[in-house]
């Protein structure tokens, strides 16, 4: 092919369209090769738990621990507690994700108003637990039916289907306790100045108690939290990505009632994340009366939306 | 074909493999690739680190000694009252009975009576006045008797007991934790009395912290042949005459005070027997460590000894004086006889 226009240009033409086509090409690619430059290189991602724990809230919550992991630009996380506990293998599921990721990268907890009992256990393998002076942490212990002798029934084709020997019942309690502890210690044993002793007390403590006998490590907030933490991935320059809890906020409980033990009174959104008052719970005390006596718990007392705090970051 | 056409294929085929070639390794060296999975401790998750331990269950009630037949007492209160809290339960979800009775609070105290039954010993259970009529005509023939609900006894069937005790009755009172007034009442002249509060020890028990091991403390007949039993709820037992019969592991601690300590939670004086629960004698827990032991000395207990002078509510007569305890009022009963051994 013959450029005859381009040869008709005189050189110095030439050059002059040159440097325009140069010009046009440096400016679309510029923003690239300015945010390669200096753009953050990592996210810090702050998960929420918030409310009760059960099977969704650990899905979601292993979901999204899973994808700080496998996302290259997460160098660290926040976990940004405000729960009174839940269902045991549920908080068991979320210790389990919460030490796989700080295996992986800095994790710190920030707590609340309260991280107790099922809340405090999925937290456990963060490297540090922040607190204000007021939080509740603690209650390392187990709510659940007491060991009672059951009649014969016909309607099951055995004994222990729906029912069990007051020695079972109180051996699988012992269980879920006895795991709970040895997982306290597992993680913070060289931190802890109580004894199991003492932990087993399954006493709440205030933040500021909590720090002095190393149920928790230090006062701080969420922001304090997402500093230290980026500043323990060596970050120079960072996001924050904010993740909420969806299951939190519906914050659903379902319970049998006392009184009438056929009638399921669900409060929420979805039936079937209903707490088991018969199966042995990682709740505080003043979470199972409230479900199991009160059937008009609404779970305001944790309620995320009134307790969430606002870190500030960019929300996804 | 032509060198010139050989040439350009030549060409075109170098070309495309190196940029192939150059592109796929570029490609790979900024793949990110699934992250190595970061591994979770379990070690204390896994059975043999985390399952609780296991008491022995098992054995036999046994009563050794050949007694003429006696006639028991077993008082279970009404059930209302606290204590008793392992009848059968109906309301524990979907599960209802379809054959069967519920069970009242006579079931708790089923090994201890059936024991005395299959040796030849008659049982009467007292649940109240309302329901049986005077505990006085109940105690008229009796030889001993056993209470699991002190709390529930009134001032005057206390008094009827305290009578039947100085009348030469065996007495064993069950006491869980809860209201002592009843235990301090009955046991005030032997000066055996039961703490407030309740014991627990999260060091080691048996599946619950309430759940506590007992070991004897010297020498008692209630304690023959017993290492250690297990009671699911103790209260702390004092004695300022008697003897301590079984006393728990130092890392034991009262509920109101929190002090670690090795609580006495039995004591006998004569013929009358504190322990500070009632939960071993339930079906469930009967056979638990040497539960069965102390279930069968305490029914040996109850039929050893001397006979009972027969106290009657109907008809008092002169009352014998000397057999009270000095500075108590007379009561209405029949004279006491001499008490003779039994065979």
């Amino acid at each position: 092919m013959e450029l005859r226009p381009w040869r008709r240009l005189t050189r110095r033409q030439q050059v002059t369209a040159v440097v325009l086509v140069a010009i046009a090409a440096g400016a679309l690619a510029a923003p690239q090769v300015y945010a390669q430059a200096n753009g953050p290189d990592e996210t810090v991602a702050v998960i929420e738990v918030s409310g009760a724990i059960d099977s969704n809230t650990a899905q979601e919550f292993e979901d999204q621990l899973r994808e700080a992991r496998h996302n290259e630009s997460v160098g660290a996380v926040v976990l940004d507690v405000n729960s009174p506990g839940g269902q045991p293998a549920s908080s068991e599921r979320m210790y389990m994700a919460v030490e796989r990721t700080s295996a992986a990268m800095p994790v710190i907890a920030a707590v609340d108003q309260m991280g107790a009992s099922g809340g405090y256990y999925a937290m456990l393998p963060a490297d540090e637990i922040y607190v204000t002076p007021s939080s509740t942490v603690g209650s390392v212990g187990v709510m659940g039916p007491a060991p009672t002798p059951t009649g014969p029934s016909e309607s099951t084709t055995a004994p222990d289907k729906g029912t069990s020997h007051p020695d079972d019942t109180r051996a699988d309690t012992e269980l879920i306790k006895e795991t709970f502890v040895e997982s306290v210690f597992e993680q913070r044993g060289d931190d802890l100045e109580l004894t199991r002793e003492e932990v087993s007390h399954a006493r709440i403590y205030f933040g500021t108690e909590a720090v002095d006998n190393g149920i928790a490590d230090e006062i701080g907030t969420v922001d304090d939290a997402i500093h230290d933490v980026a500043t323990d991935a060596e970050m120079g320059s960072y996001d924050v990505v904010t993740h909420r809890s969806e299951a939190g906020v519906r914050m659903p409980i379902g319970f049998d009632t006392a009184g009438d033990e056929h009638e399921t009174v669900v409060v929420g959104e979805r039936s079937d994340k209903a707490l088991n008052p018969h199966q042995p719970q990682l709740v505080t005390p003043e979470m199972w009366h409230n479900a199991v006596d009160d059937t008009d718990f609404d779970g305001s007392a944790t309620h995320p939306q009134e307790t969430a705090v606002e870190t500030g970051g960019e929300t996804e | 074909m032509s060198g010139r056409a050989t040439t350009l294929i030549a060409a075109f085929v170098a070309v495309f493999v190196l940029t192939v070639g150059v592109v796929s390794l570029g490609t790979l060296a900024l793949e990110e690739g699934t992250p190595e999975q970061p591994t979770v401790e379990t070690d204390h998750f896994q059975p043999e680190n985390a399952l609780p331990d296991e008491t022995a269950d098992g054995g036999e009630i046994s009563m050794d000694s050949a007694e003429p037949a006696n006639d028991v007492v077993i008082h279970t209160g009404t059930g209302m009252g606290g204590g008793q809290p392992l009848s059968i339960a109906t309301d524990d979800g979907d599960r209802e009975l379809s054959t069967g009775s519920v069970g009242g609070p006579e079931r708790g105290v089923g090994p201890l009576a059936t024991t005395l039954v299959s040796n030849g010993h008659g049982v009467e259970f007292y649940a109240d006045e309302f329901e049986d009529g005077p505990l006085q005509q109940t105690l008229a023939d009796a030889d001993a008797f056993v209470t699991t609900a002190p709390e529930q006894l009134s001032s005057a069937e206390r008094d009827q007991i305290d009578e039947f005790i100085d009348a030469g009755g065996r007495v064993v009172i069950a006491a869980d934790p809860g209201s002592s007034e009843g235990v301090m009442q009955l046991g005030s002249s032997t000066g055996m009395y039961t703490e407030a509060g309740y014991l627990y020890n999260l060091a080691e028990n048996d599946n619950n912290y309430l759940s506590l091991y007992a070991e004897p403390a010297g020498d008692s007949p209630l304690t023959t042949g017993v290492d250690e039993v297990v009671l699911r709820s103790a209260a702390a037992v004092g004695t300022a005459q008697g003897t301590t019969t079984m006393k728990t592991s130092a890392d034991t601690r009262l509920s109101t005070t929190r002090e670690a300590d090795s609580y006495a939670v039995g004591a006998h004086h004569g013929d009358l027997a504190v322990i500070g629960d009632s939960s071993f004698l339930t079906p469930e827990n009967a056979y638990r460590a040497d539960n069965n032991v102390l279930i069968g000395n305490v029914a040996e207990f109850l039929v050893t000894g001397e006979e009972t002078g027969e106290i009657g509510p109907d008809d008092p007569v002169e009352t014998d004086l000397g057999a009270q305890p000095p500075g108590e009022e007379p009561i209405g009963t029949e004279p006491i006889d001499e008490p003779s051994p039994t065979p």
